[in-house]
């Protein structure tokens, strides 16, 4: 039986965590947006965003059967950031909705680093780039907003099975 | 550098939200540990992003990790 057909004791937000995770992630990305590239996102923006990510995240857990007990910051975040870019893409121009994936991406790996793991800067450059690609008409190109989520969490489970294994900045990899 | 607070995303916006979801029964199920079959992958906060996140509570912390994160991605993205 699927999680979304058992009778569960309780919602989310009956802890008292998961509601100030998301808050502050929430403020936490906007402020980075408005620090480092002077644009403010407004509350009635911020509201809109939660609420589609929180319908979004919804629609996931049920669709893959997950259980939850707090607030995936991955996918929040993405869902958050592809929230403000899709609808910056539709009322402003690309230097503003740039910004906001940009920023979207390096908030994403904060959330990583918190968790002592990093991706190649080479491929925070690509992610943005694939991302672009969905909404510049090169979707076979693309990576969508559950990529975004899912690249950075599957970067957050991996472990390293030898310690003296590296990822550096100059070795070839794939590009 | 300071924090605007004049457009910040607050509990009551959450709390309308909420409300809003559960009387159209579409909040997000909590499941508790024995309700978890063994071996699942559970949609949680890693700890150490929930003790960042909960730490930007602290504003010298919240001030100090926008300016690393600024400064990282000038170092990505110029």
């Amino acid at each position: 039986m699927k999680y979304s057909d058992k009778l569960l004791s309780k919602n989310l937000f009956e802890t008292e965590e998961p509601k100030y995770h998301i808050i502050n992630m929430t403020n936490y990305l906007c402020e980075f947006i408005d620090k480092q590239y002077k644009i403010v996102i407004t509350q009635e923006f911020r509201k809109q965003v939660v609420d589609d990510a929180l319908e979004h995240y919804k629609l996931h857990v049920e669709a893959y059967d997950v259980p939850v007990n707090g607030i995936d910051p991955y996918k929040f975040i993405s869902w958050i950031g592809m929230g403000l870019y899709t609808k910056a893409i539709e009322k402003y121009n690309e230097t503003v909705s740039d910004s906001i994936l940009k920023s979207t991406i390096i908030v994403m790996n904060r959330t990583l680093i918190e968790e002592g793991r990093m991706l190649p800067k080479f491929y925070l450059k690509k992610i943005f780039g694939m991302v672009k690609n969905d909404h510049i008409g090169k979707e076979h190109l693309g990576l969508g907003k559950n990529g975004l989520y899912l690249v950075f969490r599957s970067a957050s489970l991996c472990l390293l099975e030898d310690s003296k294994y590296e990822i550096e900045e100059d070795v070839e990899i794939e590009r | 550098m300071t924090i605007n607070r004049n457009e910040e995303y607050t509990l009551d916006d959450l709390e309308n939200t909420i409300l809003e979801k559960n009387k159209n029964n579409t909040l997000i199920q909590y499941a508790e540990k024995e309700e978890i079959e063994e071996g699942a992958v559970i949609n949680h906060m890693p700890y150490n992003s929930g003790l960042f996140f909960s730490s930007l509570e602290n504003e010298s912390f919240y001030l100090k990790s926008l300016e690393n994160d600024m400064q990282f991605a000038d170092e990505i993205f110029g």
